[in-house]
């Protein structure tokens, strides 16, 4: 079989017998919970732990109308759910078990479990000195209009010396965390596709059937065939989580979400794409040199120990000081730019110039990446005999031109 | 034609090929001979480009071999090579069209050599489940099922039982007559002997002996006789006295000779009749196995009776 077609007809096979095995459809199926409850998480979330509305309880009695509508409305500032309840004791219990951070009687009287709540506090405050202000102001014969700039002045206008441009905007709990499950994300596809890539390699070679293929195929068809339908594979399995991700989004509004998690998850979408490009060729020239299934190992561990040593530096270095030099030159070399520069956008804002030195690096060494790898694997899948050195499978390749 | 002119191959000190030429031609056997690490494997797996030649040239049809052109022969290796997984009938139809095949040829083709050598109700199964003589038979259909113009097979018939060794040594025999070139390598002489046309016997990296196997035996200098003379008791053996003959092995009555070519075979059978009682006697050219004796130098396995 000659040219593409050859290659071809091999990622269609790897393409049939992968889809075909118990592990890729559970992958599948992982992947499509994950993306579809990390979404559903990131909405539902906030209103079951704790960070949702306080609930203040107010005893019915003891209160008008308006003093509910102002801690309600959220007109104050901060906004608590009022819950009304029959007596004292019905209040008092509730702080006691939980179901209420606050509770509210005439007295005035503000109880708190453990420890009073300053926000709460002077929300209620407010509210109470509000809601009775009327009252307060007929004792004294003046009406709320009379009474208006007292109650509620102009506010003093306010200067910035040095005020914080929308791109110097401190990166958010919700940024940092976004980023962080990019990386992680990153990390494990690069790993877990390369492992495809580098245990079919192996397979290939270790059953001895890449001399009964290298009878009707050229070393460069096998290697695009393996790591193309591998890649297909792949890309499908992250439009799966994508589409997972867009259907939980559909269903659960966005009005929760971070805004961020869309431009963080394209721009992780593009880099894993090519940095799984970058990484599989590597591992697959990596896994030819290989004689058994037990030395694979050992010849991906200095890619691995590289992508773990960028994945923390990623996750510590650029996720909490996403403009230092460190970050701005892991997020540029192709090498480490697929890791850091998905965080380094999430919680900073690099110029725009380095995002595209940094893809256009990325797709230049790809070029070359395929270059070196494949000539490294048609020198090295043929060998036997025990592991062989780099320099001897490329010394090999050349020879056998 | 294929041609294998003056290879040379060294891996270190050790020299796999050392100036090896052998010739193989379409529609006929040849059965490729050595001891163990003679360089059989090593000139097969030059044909596929699997080892890069020190020296010498691998032609077929009088030119280098073009990748086309490889695509069209079939290769067993000694060391199987299938994919563990895959299931039998997927693998014959992959290996079919990356010979070029298309799909539905494929198919056809895969359930026919299926059919054919008893594997149709295991169709569907890795091939890693199957016995050692079944995968021998799915690696064979591997290399056929394209209809090849040239079939290399190395040890194609080891670890096989009669009836394995003969449902697949006559579909090999059967792809010769279709015009396929066919070179396979065996140790087990009796069975290359019924099968081959021609014969080629490797050691130490170079061809000792090749030709017709026909030729080749009338033109060894040897001669063989077969025979059980049962004498009397008082005279040593029939054959003490026969000049030029060498005892291959004896067993009571029954010995085996080696003479010169020119030998006389009614003298020597006048001289048994004179020592006793003749129940069979034989004259013969060398069998495949004392050519290769002869052949490589190895000292004739006499057998002493216990």
């Amino acid at each position: 079989m000659s040219g593409l077609g050859g290659a071809w007809l091999v990622a269609q096979r790897e393409i049939r017998e992968r889809t075909g095995a118990r592990t890729f459809r559970i992958s599948t199926l992982l992947i499509l919970v994950i993306a579809f409850g990390a979404v559903a998480a990131a909405t539902i979330l906030p209103d079951i732990v704790g960070q949702g509305t306080p609930v203040v309880a107010v005893v019915t009695s003891d209160v008008n109308d308006t003093f509910g509508e102002l801690l309600d409305d959220g007109s104050l500032g901060t906004e608590v759910h009022v819950v009304l309840v029959a007596d004292r004791d019905e209040a008092r219990r509730m702080v006691a078990n939980g179901g209420a951070v606050a509770a509210f009687y005439a007295g005035p009287s503000l109880i708190f479990d453990r420890e009073a709540d300053r926000n709460i506090s002077a929300l209620v405050t407010q509210a109470y000195r509000l809601a009775t202000l009327p009252d307060v102001l007929a004792s004294l014969d003046l009406t709320l209009e009379e009474a208006a700039p007292l109650v509620n002045p102009e506010p003093i206008p306010i200067t910035l010396l040095n005020p914080e441009t929308a791109d110097g905007e401190r990166a958010s709990e919700a940024d940092r965390g976004a980023s962080s499950a990019a990386v992680v994300v990153l990390l494990l596809s690069l790993t877990a596709y390369g492992s495809w890539i580098l245990n079919g390699v192996v397979e290939e070679k270790t059953s001895r059937v890449v001399e009964v293929l290298m009878g009707a195929l050229r070393p460069w068809q096998l290697l695009l065939g393996k790591v193309g339908g591998i890649l297909l594979l792949a890309v499908s399995q992250i439009a799966i989580g994508i589409a997972a991700a867009l259907i939980a989004i559909s269903i659960f509004g966005t009005a929760d979400l971070p805004a961020i998690g869309f431009r963080v998850g394209a721009f992780a979408a593009a880099y894993l794409v090519l940095g799984l490009l970058f990484y599989s060729f590597i591992f697959a020239a990596a896994g030819a040199t290989v004689a058994r299934q037990e030395d694979a190992q050992a010849a991906t561990m200095p890619i691995n120990i590289t992508l773990i040593v960028i994945y923390f530096t990623s996750l510590t270095l650029v996720v909490s000081n996403p403009d230092s030099l460190t970050a701005r030159v892991l997020s540029i070399l192709p090498v480490s730019s697929p890791l850091a520069m998905t965080p380094r956008i999430g919680v900073g804002s690099p110029p725009l110039w380095e995002i595209a030195l940094s893809l256009t690096l990325l797709i230049l060494s790809i070029g070359a990446i395929v270059n070196l790898s494949g000539r490294i694997y048609a020198g090295a899948i043929l060998s036997t005999g025990p592991r062989i050195g780099l320099r001897e499978a490329w010394r090999s390749a050349r020879e056998t031109r | 034609m294929l041609e294998l002119t003056d290879l040379e191959k060294r891996y270190g000190d050790v020299r796999a090929l050392d100036g090896c030429t052998i010739r193989a031609q379409p529609g006929r056997m040849l059965g490729l001979l050595g001891p163990n690490g003679s360089g059989k494997t090593t000139a097969m797996r030059s044909v596929f480009g699997l080892v890069h030649l020190d020296r010498g040239a691998v032609h077929w049809r009088g030119a280098p071999i073009r990748p086309e052109e490889r695509a069209r022969f079939g290769y067993m290796p000694e060391q199987r090579g299938l994919y563990p997984r895959m299931r039998v009938r997927d693998q014959a139809i992959y290996f079919a069209r990356l010979h070029g095949l298309s799909t539905s040829d494929a198919a056809t083709a895969a359930d026919h050599w299926l059919e054919r050598l008893g594997l149709a109700d295991r169709a569907t199964a890795r091939v890693e489940e199957l016995s050692h003589g079944n995968q021998q038979r799915v690696q064979l259909i591997v290399a056929l099922a394209h209809q090849a113009d040239l079939l290399i097979l190395d040890e194609p018939f080891s670890g096989l039982d009669p009836i394995g060794v003969a449902a697949l040594g006559d579909v090999v025999r059967e792809q010769a007559e279709r015009g396929a070139a066919v070179v396979f390598s065996s140790h087990q002489l009796d069975l290359v002997e019924d099968l081959c046309d021609d014969i080629a016997i490797i050691h130490r990296g170079r061809v000792v002996l090749a030709g017709e196997l026909d030729a080749v035996r009338a033109a060894s200098p040897s001669r063989y006789v077969h025979a059980s003379v049962v004498t009397d008791g008082a005279a040593a053996t029939w054959h003490a006295g026969i000049e030029g003959a060498e005892t291959m092995w004896e067993r009571g009555p029954e010995s085996r000779l080696r003479v010169p070519n020119d030998a006389n075979p009614a003298l020597l059978l006048w001289a048994a009749q004179a020592a006793g009682e003749v129940r069979f006697f034989r004259f013969e050219p060398p069998a495949l196995s004392d050519l290769f004796m002869e052949a490589i130098g190895a000292a004739p396995a006499v057998e002493v009776p216990a």
